[in-house]
């Protein structure tokens, strides 16, 4: 039994090897993407093009962009006496944010009167811009002098807890293995059994004396060892990269690990039993796994602003469990007395997956 | 001409006849479009906050009811020490957590002010940020309400999208993203599944030259991109309500000069792989998932560090995204936009230069 099963995925794994190019590609995409996740992308929001428009051109005025520029977070691109170019500068993408002083800035704070200064932004990227505005808002309340009312202020003291630097990457790249993971798994899986039914193999391995299970445990396990490597090469890249650090317990980001990779498995067969052609296929195995993991997972996007009816959906994504035990213990150090409903409804998944995958798998087999 | 027309026909005969390809031609761009639309929302909404009050005045009270009473906070559970605080972070349950002294109240109406503690999760960068802006911004309306004001307002004025629904950012975008999915990836897979049955060598050996094989295949493909971009348009206009500010035909007329590109890409892809997995593999992983990541599409171009800003000039994504962004919510056209258009042209061009140049050596 254990033989069979051996000689299937060395078959398996020899065809990965004789098609450097599928092969390479799995190993290439995690480490493509990990560049570009870690190096290139993140949501925090630096060189903000800014202009000024400075109406009152007192010494005042001067003070509120020095603070803007000063604070790092605005690159000043242009700064005039009017605004009739400003249209113009946004309209190109020149400038995102433009603050206006009005004529009698100056004189109006002199004198301790109430005075407004005007922020325009740019609010096609609506995060962005809410950003942005944030900023805004702090640095002109820094600058301000306040006018004391009855009672005092209500300040708030943040801290922010295991990201202090709020770093995107540390929060991206535990997701971005997540979506690695889902795409080798059930994709290379789907193809290669449907590879086997396009050219007529299939039929060549069922008249051997393999048993249903063997075939299959033979077909999947390359996949799960390939997804495996990519998956421990993807962690470790991130920790000597971007210093990701992993707080928790290895034994247990493994265990959890493979509960995913099993339901993913098992997704894949599933898939190749409803396709005829690696097309069709690959194209399911995209719309199932591709986008599900990228947008409703909470990968990028956090799920408690989705409307209802989606966050219901994201219940049926397991990669939305995945992403928060493995969050939860590489990043948190969580124990799995906080994420054991996660890897339940992990176990649960792999199983029906599993379950369902092999049984068609077996009818039509 | 006449043989150009007999492979468009051809090409969308074959499409007919595959009873499965057809569904996900059509279906899967509108799938992409409604769960990107409201998936993709980057508005950091309802941000689930715990709540530790030690204090339990009526400031405090007070202070607890502006948190609840804006729509930026859901209290998701509120307990008594501050060690509790700590389990509900880290099982998510929680993403900002206020703890409110003892002693707030009473230091409020004393006149100086009473301070409170904002935890926040921070393994969610995004999150994380905007939830303390949040936080910040109902402890200055508190603060506002009680008669502490600053001296100087800040006015804001939001040009474009003055609701800032992050749907109207990311719905055009996801136009080009089903244009590029479906016009490289099908051109791609169409050459090389005629390599792999050997049908290619059959049309070549017809009196059809080359040049007119490929732009055959490449026209059809083109057909295809555009039936799906007008399919796709009434959902992103009628059902997302995204405004179309520019003109219509300057958005069509645009698009042409993407699908080159796009279409390129697919004859190259084909050119490098021999079975139709490869082309696949080739495809989505190594052409299309770094343009998404790096068009600016969902993150932003100028965050990234500069060796990799100039690396997205040689993308085509990059430009589409821009010219939709711009017809659609700033109103541009041309005038504005023909930077962009121009980058593409070349861009096209030189992509089927390199692709028909390959595909040449592969026939010899």
């Amino acid at each position: 039994m254990i033989r069979r099963t051996l000689a299937v995925a060395t078959k398996e794994l020899l065809h990965l090897r004789r098609d450097p190019r599928t092969a390479l590609t799995l190993l290439a995409m995690p480490v493509l993407l990990i560049f570009i996740f870690g190096f290139a992308l993140s949501f925090d929001v630096k060189h903000i093009r800014f202009a000024v428009v400075d109406e009152d051109g007192t010494r005042a005025g001067r003070e509120v962009t020095e603070a803007f520029v000063r604070s790092g977070y605005f690159d000043l691109v242009s700064h005039e006496r009017d605004g009739r170019k400003l249209n113009a500068l946004f309209d190109r993408g020149r400038a995102q944010a433009a603050l206006v002083v009005p004529d009698g800035y100056g004189a109006d704070l002199a004198a301790g009167r109430p005075t407004t200064l005007q922020f325009l932004l740019d609010g096609s990227d609506a995060q962005m811009a809410t950003t942005i505005l944030a900023y805004a808002r702090q640095i002109v309340a820094s600058i301000s002098p306040v006018v004391r009312g009855r009672e005092g202020a209500a300040l708030g003291m943040p801290v922010v807890w295991y990201n202090p630097e709020l770093s995107s990457a540390r929060f991206l790249v535990p997701g971005l293995v997540a979506f690695i993971l889902a795409i080798t798994t059930v994709i290379a899986t789907a193809l290669s059994v449907v590879r086997e039914k396009e050219r007529g193999t299939m039929e060549s391995l069922r008249a051997t004396p393999l048993f249903a299970p063997e075939l299959l445990a033979g077909k999947t396990l390359p996949y799960l060892l390939v997804a495996s490597a990519s998956a421990t090469g993807s962690l470790f890249l991130a920790r000597a990269l971007f210093g990701v650090p992993l707080r928790g317990s290895l034994f247990w980001l493994g265990v959890v690990t493979v509960l995913f990779l099993a339901g993913g498995l098992g997704q894949g067969l599933f898939i190749s039993t409803l396709a005829d052609s690696q097309q069709v296929a690959f194209q399911l195995g995209l719309l199932t796994t591709m986008l599900p993991t990228l947008l409703l997972s909470g990968f990028i996007f956090p799920i408690s602003s989705m409307p209802t009816a989606l966050q219901w959906i994201t219940h049926l994504i397991p990669a939305r469990y995945f992403l928060v035990a493995l969050r939860g213990i590489v990043l948190k150090g969580a124990g799995i007395d906080v994420w054991w409903p996660q890897a339940a409804a992990l176990a649960a998944y792999a199983a029906i997956a599993l379950g369902l995958g092999s049984l068609r798998m077996v009818r039509s087999l | 001409m006449r043989s150009l027309l007999n492979i468009l026909v051809k090409e969308l005969l074959q499409l007919r006849r595959d009873p499965k390809i057809l569904p996900i031609l059509f279906i899967a761009p509108v799938v992409q479009l409604v769960v990107l639309g409201y998936a993709a929302t980057t508005d950091v909404k309802r941000v689930e906050l715990a709540l530790c009050d030690l204090d339990r005045s009526a400031a405090s009270r007070a202070l607890v009811d502006a948190f609840t009473s804006s729509r930026y906070f859901q209290l998701t559970e509120s307990v008594d020490s501050q060690p509790e605080l700590d389990t509900l972070l880290q099982s998510g349950t929680a993403r900002v957590a206020l703890t409110i002294p003892a002693g707030f109240g009473g230091e409020r109406t004393a006149g100086s002010p009473g301070r409170v503690q904002l935890l926040t999760d921070g393994s969610d960068a995004t999150t994380g940020t905007i939830g303390l802006g949040y936080a910040q911004a109902v402890l200055g309306g508190v603060s506002s309400r009680a008669g502490v004001r600053p001296l100087v307002e800040l006015r804001p004025l939001v040009l474009y999208n003055p609701d800032l629904l992050s749907r109207n950012f990311m719905v055009p975008a996801t136009l080009a993203l089903i244009l590029l999915v479906m016009t490289m990836m099908l051109t791609a897979m169409a050459l090389v599944r005629e390599t792999e049955i050997g049908t290619m060598e059959q049309l070549l050996v017809t009196p059809i030259g080359p040049g007119e094989l490929i732009a055959g295949k490449l026209l059809s493909y083109a057909v295809v991109g555009l039936v799906e971009v007008f399919s796709a348009l009434p959902i992103v206009l009628f059902w997302f309500r995204v405004p179309l500010r520019g003109s219509f035909l300057t958005l069509i007329l645009l698009t042409l000069p993407f699908m080159l590109c796009t279409l390129g890409l697919g004859l190259l892809v084909s050119t490098l792989a021999h079975t139709q997995q490869q082309a696949m593999m080739l495809a989505a992983f190594l052409f299309m998932l770094p343009q998404v990541y790096l068009s600016g599409f969902a993150f932003p171009i100028q965050n990234m560090p500069l060796v990799f800003q100039y690396a997205t000039y040689l993308i085509p994504l990059r430009y589409y995204v821009t010219i939709l962004r711009g017809v659609f919510l700033k109103g541009v056209g041309l005038g504005v936009l023909w930077p962009e258009a121009l980058a593409l042209v070349l861009l096209g061009s030189v992509i089927l230069a390199l692709a028909r140049l390959r595909f040449r050596q592969r026939l010899a």
